[in-house]
């Protein structure tokens, strides 16, 4: 009798074993990953974040931020650019629970683009200085403007502008980058 | 399960000379027999249906290419153009006056969207730009072409354009008039490799597009000059020109035009299934080849130019560079369906007008496009392009409710591009983007046959352009992101190398400072002695 | 929004409906059902008119209790043609309760716990069934001889239909009046008494009893939807072939080929259950291999099983199949 139940105890136990570890063969990672020393882990990270630089994060820049979340086990919900996207995908990457944006880094919002308001501009040059992607040209003494296309929205250049010229709008669309709206 | 897909292999239709000998189509996967349903043909028996309107006053020519880009004009505001002159790369006027702005103006597009645009001012003389062909004798193009019938010029023509073929493509700005509008010059020059096939598209399947067929009708002659000018321009080995079964007249009057002009083109006459028309079915059904979408025709010998564009390759060659093209009007709320041609700018609501065809009340929809690929327009007062093959007036329509996929397969029976548009919709609805590209996505040609099949009426095609444009749009921003990104990195050794350059010229001007320091020590000293003797002097 | 991408009125779609598929089998099952009221018994109509509007009224329960709007839901008719399937399945004799449970089983535990039609990994009907099988094992295998029936009164046929336990309550239905079975069971208890199969006699049961008919007009029945193109051939000629090849290598020499596929509900299977979309293969040679699956184990359960009726099993247990064989396949068709 006491046999037989440990006969039965020792086969689920097998069984169990041997279910178990056939999961884990099947769900391992693929061999490339199995390289994950930690920069491979920042780059994976730093190219799922938005590369917006806006530091909202606390870092100064996309890359450090990247580092923290790797070396320092920083959260991975800091980003408000990137939102819940990012945060699904960082959770993905990293096996860790999503989590929801942390508000004392920002808010989600939508896609902005910065604006020179050029007759306002006094060419103080501080904008371009500010800016952490380059977008900005102009000289000393010259109007400024934005290259739409490589502004991240990152809104560092709005505090340094002396005479309040530049505001953030909604891209337009263009032919190019428009896409068909969601079926529902 | 669903369709009635009993493709019956070509029509019997009895073929005067072996050159024209028929040739059997090797079919493709899928499709659907729908009805073809050419309102704008009339009763069927006309053979001249296209009637010509004048141009506007005010003509808008948007300043995009193929890829919607948009190019950048070579005319200046109040500049004075000439009909056929260029008014950006491959855009030319169509007709002579002045450009009266250059600004961003709604165009023809699914989302309403605005454009830059060239609008000029029509002055009504229709003064051509002077172009080197020797052969322009006439403006008006319906005399352009009254001498074709001697075949002796026509191939003095012929012959002065493959010498002259650069140049005068490039005055000609030809573009596809099949709907995708891309630049044929581009098509064709890059075709200068051991081309194999040569296919001239005269399948139009989708249901009441019928501006290819009348064009056929009224002008095979032209045509035919046109494919014998892009058989010898390409020296294509094989010339095949593919026509559905249905169109028996069309067939008929090409038949009769190659012959007269002893062309080496087959005749292939093909099934009436959509979407026979779209270039990998058509690709398939007349050389058995199935090409992978991300590779190109023209890489396996094979390039596909509509018969519309033949005609007007046969228009610039006498002188007329495209400036328009045939429109059909159809759909079952059009009052008065027929082809027209139309210069390209010319809006929508002023073509409906002059055909007798103004919207009768706001509820009807006016669609850009077939059916099936086309798309309801958010204004009328939009510029017809090379892409607008048809203006459909259509009712209200109250789409039915999706229901839940029961996985019957049928979407997949139907796909001409043999996905599976059931998983791919799964994988779409959970955003699931590796996935969709692993199902290859991109390859869908959205030619809506899923969609039209599923008995859960899912809106397959629609959401498949939605996943596709919006793939392409996070690409293009992970694209963004990752410059954004060198351009960070720039910016910060820029800076840190600044940094580094001020820290060292300080510790110079220290180092200097510090070698100069030591013989001034003394001066240092001597001058306080000094100062501190006056004081003492003058305490006391 | 204005915006409709494929314009289905204006490319003249004539594309079946949910709905229409679903009706259109259900209008191909009137063949066999009405052999079925001639030939067996009547009361078949009783248990599937009882068993659609419960299961319609248990299906708008569970789709108010999922939260949505159950209008739109009904209408596909899908859990009216799983109602009736279930109907033509059970014995005609089961006591209504009985048939309440099962159809509660089928619409909630076999469609809505999943998430409703399209998402139910098993075919409902043959998961109503299953339960059915096991919570009520005499009175699902007990086949009412088709004289018995005449024998008995419309009250006591109702009164049979309202107890609780057809055999032990009912003293005036003889027990011979309800264990002429089925061919199937008839070949089944000789067996196991190991009397000799007498050929003559047999065929002789078979016409007599009208299974053959009844399965005469269910082929009927799938021929048209074939022809109709509702179903594809590859399920119903696979599940056919899969029972026969073994049954031709395997079966007793005593039983002819053409009985056994035409008693028994094989043909009912291959034609109506197994052909169900949802839960059946998607892909062409999926779908081959899935019917292939579904003869093959209604043959085994057939002959080696504890059951009679093998073919709700054979369903179910290749239904756990589906996702492996789509797997597969697509494995196999990205390799080509
Ligand atoms: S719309 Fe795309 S997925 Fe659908 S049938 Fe056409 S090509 Fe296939
Ligand atoms: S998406 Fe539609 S056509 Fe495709 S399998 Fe599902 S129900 Fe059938």
């Amino acid at each position: 009798m006491s046999i037989g139940i440990i006969f039965s105890l020792l086969l689920v136990l097998a069984m169990l074993i041997l279910m178990g570890s056939l999961l884990s063969y099947l769900t391992r990672p693929a061999d490339n990953a199995q390289a994950d020393s930690d920069t491979l882990m920042i780059d994976a990270v730093n190219a799922v974040l938005p590369q917006t630089q806006c530091a909202q994060c606390g870092y100064p820049g996309c890359r450090p931020y990247a580092t923290a979340i790797i070396k320092e086990h920083e959260l991975i919900n800091r980003c408000p650019p990137g939102g819940e996207r990012t945060v699904s995908q960082l959770s993905e990457l990293l096996g860790t629970p999503t989590l929801p944006i942390d508000d004392s880094c920002g808010v989600e919002k939508p896609v902005q683009l910065a604006i020179i308001d050029e007759a306002a501009c006094i060419g103080c040059t501080l904008c371009i200085h500010a800016c952490p992607v380059d977008a900005i040209v102009g000289a000393a003494k010259l109007m400024h403007t934005v290259i739409a296309e490589q502004c991240t929205g990152c809104e560092l250049c709005l505090p340094p502008c002396p005479v309040d010229c530049i505001d953030l709008v909604a891209p337009a669309p263009t032919a190019a980058n428009w896409q068909w709206p969601q079926p529902t | 399960m669903l369709n009635k897909i009993t493709s019956a292999i070509g029509l019997n239709v009895s073929l005067g000379r072996s050159a024209h000998r028929k040739t059997a189509p090797f079919g493709f996967h899928g499709g659907l027999s729908l009805d073809t349903n050419k309102r704008a043909l009339g009763d069927n028996t006309e053979l001249c249906s296209i009637i010509s309107i004048n141009p506007p006053a005010l003509l808008t020519i948007p300043l995009i290419n193929y890829r919607k880009d948009s190019v950048a004009p070579k005319v200046q505001i109040h500049e004075k153009v000439k009909r056929g002159q260029a008014l950006a790369d491959n855009i030319v006027s169509p007709v002579s006056g002045v450009v009266e702005a250059i600004e961003h103006c709604e165009i023809i597009h699914p989302g309403g969207l605005r454009a830059p645009c060239v609008v000029i001012r029509n002055d009504r003389l229709d003064t051509p730009i002077n172009t080197d062909t020797e052969y322009r004798n006439n403006k008006q193009e319906q005399q352009a072409v009254s001498h074709d019938n001697d075949n002796a010029e026509a191939q003095a023509k012929i012959a002065h354009f493959i010498a002259h073929s650069t140049t005068m493509l490039d005055q000609a700005a030809l573009v596809g008039l099949g709907g995708a509008g891309f630049p044929t010059a581009q098509k064709l020059l890059s075709s200068n490799q051991d081309l194999q096939t040569l296919i001239i598209n005269a399948a139009e399947c989708e249901p009441e597009i019928a501006c290819d067929e009348a064009l056929m009708r009224s002008s095979s002659i032209q045509i035919a000059y046109g494919i014998s000018a892009l058989s010898q321009l390409t020296q294509c080995k094989r010339c095949v020109v593919a026509i559905e079964d249905t169109k028996t007249l069309a067939i008929e009057s090409m038949r009769t035009a190659l012959d007269t002009i002893d062309s080496t083109a087959e005749l292939m006459i093909i099934p009436t299934r959509y979407p026979a028309g779209a270039e990998s079915p058509l690709i398939q059904n007349v050389t058995g080849q199935f090409i992978p979408h991300n590779e190109k025709p023209i890489n396996h010998g094979v390039i596909c130019i509509n018969v519309a564009t033949t005609y007007a390759l046969w228009q610039a060659i006498n002188g007329q560079p495209m400036d328009s093209r045939v429109v059909s009007l159809g759909g079952a709320e059009m009052p008065n369906p027929c082809n027209v041609r139309v210069r390209f700018g010319t809006p929508v609501s002023y073509v409906l007008q002059q055909t007798g065809n103004a919207p009768a009340d706001d509820t009807i929809r006016i669609r850009a496009g077939g059916p099936l690929s086309g798309f309801d327009l958010h204004s009328t007062n939009v510029p017809i392009t090379a892409m607008t093959n048809c203006i459909l007036a259509e009712a209200a329509l109250c789409a039915p409710a999706a229901q839940p996929c029961i996985r019957c397969d049928d979407c997949a029976d139907v796909c001409p591009a043999m996905l599976q548009p059931q998983q791919l919709y799964w994988y779409t609805q959970a955003a699931e983007h590796d996935k969709c590209e692993e199902l290859q996505l991109d390859a869908c040609i959205e030619c809506g046959c899923c969609d039209l099949v599923c008995p859960a009426s899912i809106k397959l095609t629609e959401t498949f352009r939605f996943a596709k444009s919006n793939a392409n749009y996070i690409k293009a921003q992970q694209q963004l992101a990752d410059d954004a990104e060198l351009r960070f990195l720039d910016r910060k050794n820029r800076l840190e190398q600044k940094e580094q350059a001020r820290q060292l010229a300080i510790e110079q001007r220290k180092e200097k400072l510090r070698s100069q320091k030591k013989p001034d020590r003394e001066k240092i000293n001597a001058a306080l002695n000094r100062i501190r003797s006056k004081r003492h002097t003058q305490k006391d | 929004m204005a915006n409709i991408i494929v314009d289905r009125r204006a490319a003249g779609a004539k594309a079946l409906s949910t709905q229409r598929i679903m009706l259109s089998v259900v209008l191909a099952l009137i063949p066999g059902i009405v052999a079925y009221c001639y030939f067996i018994s009547p009361l078949v109509l009783v248990n599937a008119l009882f068993a659609v509007l419960t299961a319609l009224l248990l299906e708008a329960f569970a789709i108010r209790l999922r939260g949505k709007k159950c209008m739109p839901q009904i209408q596909d008719a899908s859990i009216a043609l799983a109602a009736i399937l279930l109907a033509l399945a059970v014995p005609p004799m089961i006591p209504l309760w009985q048939l309440l449970v099962g159809v509660a089983v089928m619409v909630l535990l076999g469609k809505h716990v999943y998430g409703g039609l399209g998402h139910n990994p098993f075919n409902p009907a043959m998961v109503g069934y299953a339960a059915m099988l096991i919570s009520f094992p005499q009175s699902m295998t007990l086949w009412m001889d088709p004289l018995g029936l005449e024998n008995l009164a419309l009250v006591d046929l109702i009164q049979a239909k309202l107890t609780l336990n057809i055999v032990t309550s009912n003293p005036q239905i003889a027990w011979d009046g309800i264990t002429q079975a089925t061919p199937l069971e008839h070949i089944r208890s000789l067996k196991a008494q190991s009397q000799t199969i007498v050929l003559s006699d047999l065929i002789q049961r078979t016409m007599d009893s009208g299974w053959c008919w009844v399965n005469l007009g269910f082929l009927l029945g799938g021929l048209f939807l074939l022809f109709k193109r509702i179903i594809q051939w590859h399920i119903p000629v696979s599940v056919i072939a899969g029972y026969v090849l073994w049954a031709g290598l395997f079966s007793e020499p005593g039983l002819p080929l053409h009985l056994s596929v035409f008693s028994g509900s094989l043909i009912l299977g291959a034609f109506f259950i197994a052909t169900d979309p949802v839960t059946a293969a998607s892909s062409k040679r999926g779908r081959l291999i899935f019917g292939f699956g579904i003869g093959s184990l209604s043959f085994v359960i057939r002959e080696f099983g504890g059951y009679p009726e093998g073919i709700a099993f054979a369903v179910l247990l290749m239904n756990l199949c589906v996702p492996l064989i789509d797997h597969a396949d697509r494995q196999l068709a990205r390799r080509n």
